[in-house]
């Protein structure tokens, strides 16, 4: 109840971007609070990506703002903020998975030195301790330790998927961007993926910003739900409520296209 | 005593925009108030609209009008125009909602299905799994299953595992979507049991039940309801 009180982590306001005349998405709002997991769903070109992007500091919109919970200055506009102060809550408050783990690892680093890295850049140098923390997330994502010194071009989509996932998280972010963690994957790794996130994020209370077109996973890991087409919201609201009662006819028709296997 | 649940003039249709948009009327102007330690039935034929009223009491469905007032001891929330952030939080310490069907997430474990709503709400680890294995035992899951993810078990052993979830904890409001379909003899027995339990410890109850056996052994009161006609949009 006290988290309630605390006000939301992250402030979305109106935040329109346009590609030349072409809207990315326009006028969204939205707010995340510590602990909760909003997901934002839709079809390919509908906009989340750049939304997502937008939201988490990497692509400056063209109107609105957004606005974080800071641990010391409270709210600060994320594109009025130095480069440097960004760069750094980046690397310390934030982490984003990327659906592709090749955009989110080193690869010519072993999987030990890809956690590693980012303990260095907020300045941990012991490198036992470096070492053993690596380990540790390691486990944490079910992965061989015996590897640890393996480069990640050898491992398979899966492996190097949970890797990027205890790369973001060893430094205790306290939000994470997801883009379409699980695409990409066999159903059998995604579900172990799935899984462990879920887990994840309730041990940690997480608060996570994760962007899927895959319904399943949405109301797996999300609390709430955004619905995206053609650069606007066109619904949003508690998940199962927007899944198994959609209102608009473009949820009706993305949730009536799923098939049940 | 203060009602747990007040529904005043609930009316909800569904609109299928995909299909014509054709209107389903399926709820209209329905009021119930329920008071901790009763037990409503809900009583009528198929399509009389039972499984929505529950749906929309626990946020799962929209509502066009009306208001669904339930007291969480903190505060009263409309769930008709609460935000989101507030129906979970209902629904994590005030309102369960049990349905004969298992919704299977790959790769947790039986005790873990069953323990998580204790977990959730900040439940040691060993207490929730004491409580968790005590509700299994008695709905009569063999322990040799219970390490396992249910979704191979049987239809009545998940329909069993869902109900052992959603009874582990006491929630003041329990939402019950024919928890005993299909059930045998013994475990339909025990899930009756079980609910009068939470009956006479405060819970309040608002229940589907088909079979006529369950329903005389656990309503304190019904409320008729009946399919309303069709009309064209």
């Amino acid at each position: 109840m006290t988290r309630r009180e605390q006000g939301p982590l992250l402030r979305v306001s109106s935040l329109t971007k346009n590609y030349s005349a072409i809207a990315g998405c326009r006028d969204v709002s939205l707010d995340i609070w510590p602990g909760e997991v909003l997901g934002i769903v839709g079809e390919s070109g509908s906009g989340k990506t750049t939304l997502l992007n937008c939201i988490s500091a990497r692509l400056e919109p063209t109107m609105g703002s957004v606005e974080f919970m800071t641990r010391t200055d409270g709210m600060v506009d994320l594109y009025k903020m130095s480069e440097a102060s960004r760069r750094f809550l980046m690397r310390t408050d934030w982490g984003f998975v990327h659906q592709s783990p090749r955009d989110g690892l080193r690869m010519g680093v072993s999987a030990g030195g890809n956690i590693g890295e980012r303990l260095m850049a907020v300045g941990d140098r012991h490198y036992g301790d470096i070492r053993s923390a690596a380990s540790d997330w390691l486990e944490k994502v079910e992965f061989d330790l015996g590897r640890i010194d393996h480069m990640p071009t050898t491992f398979s989509g899966g492996m190097q998927q949970r890797l990027q996932i205890a790369r973001n998280l060893v430094n205790g972010p306290r939000l994470v961007f997801m883009d379409e963690p699980t695409g990409g994957l066999d159903v059998s790794v995604q579900a172990r993926l799935l899984d462990l996130l879920r887990a994840l994020v309730s041990e940690l209370k997480l608060s996570v910003v994760i962007v899927t077109h895959d319904l399943a996973v949405a109301r797996l890991l999300a609390h709430r739900l955004m619905v995206m087409r053609g650069g606007e919201v066109v619904e949003a609201g508690l998940t199962d409520q927007v899944l198994d009662d959609p209102q608009h006819p473009y949820t009706q028709l993305l949730v009536s296209s799923v098939l049940q296997p | 005593m203060t009602p747990i649940l007040s529904v005043n003039g609930l009316s909800k249709s569904f609109v299928l925009h995909n299909q014509n948009s054709i209107h389903l009327p399926v709820l209209a102007d329905i009021n119930l108030i329920v008071v901790p330690g009763e037990c409503v039935v809900l009583n009528g034929p198929s399509g009389a609209g039972k499984s929505t009223f529950l749906r929309c009491i626990y946020g799962n469905y929209r509502v066009d009008q009306g208001e669904i007032l339930i007291d969480s001891g903190v505060e009263t929330v409309d769930v008709a125009t609460a935000d989101p952030r507030s129906i979970i939080a209902l629904r994590q310490r005030t309102v369960g909602y049990v349905s004969q069907f298992l919704r299977v997430v790959p790769r947790v474990s039986t005790l873990d299905v069953v323990s998580e709503p204790l977990r959730m709400l900040g439940v040691t680890v060993e207490e929730a799994e004491d409580r968790a294995r005590h509700m299994l035992t008695r709905l009569r899951i063999p322990e040799r299953l219970w390490p396992l993810p249910p979704a191979t078990f049987s239809g009545g052993e998940q329909q069993r595992v869902n109900v052992a979830r959603g009874l582990v904890v006491s929630m003041p409001l329990l939402l019950l979507d024919e928890p005993t379909a299909s059930l045998d003899t013994k475990n339909r027995d025990t899930v009756i049991e079980i609910i009068c339990e939470k009956v006479d410890n405060g819970s309040a109850v608002v229940g589907i039940f088909h079979d006529a056996e369950v329903r005389d052994a656990v309503a304190t009161r019904t409320l008729e309801m009946s399919p309303l006609t069709l009309v064209a949009a």
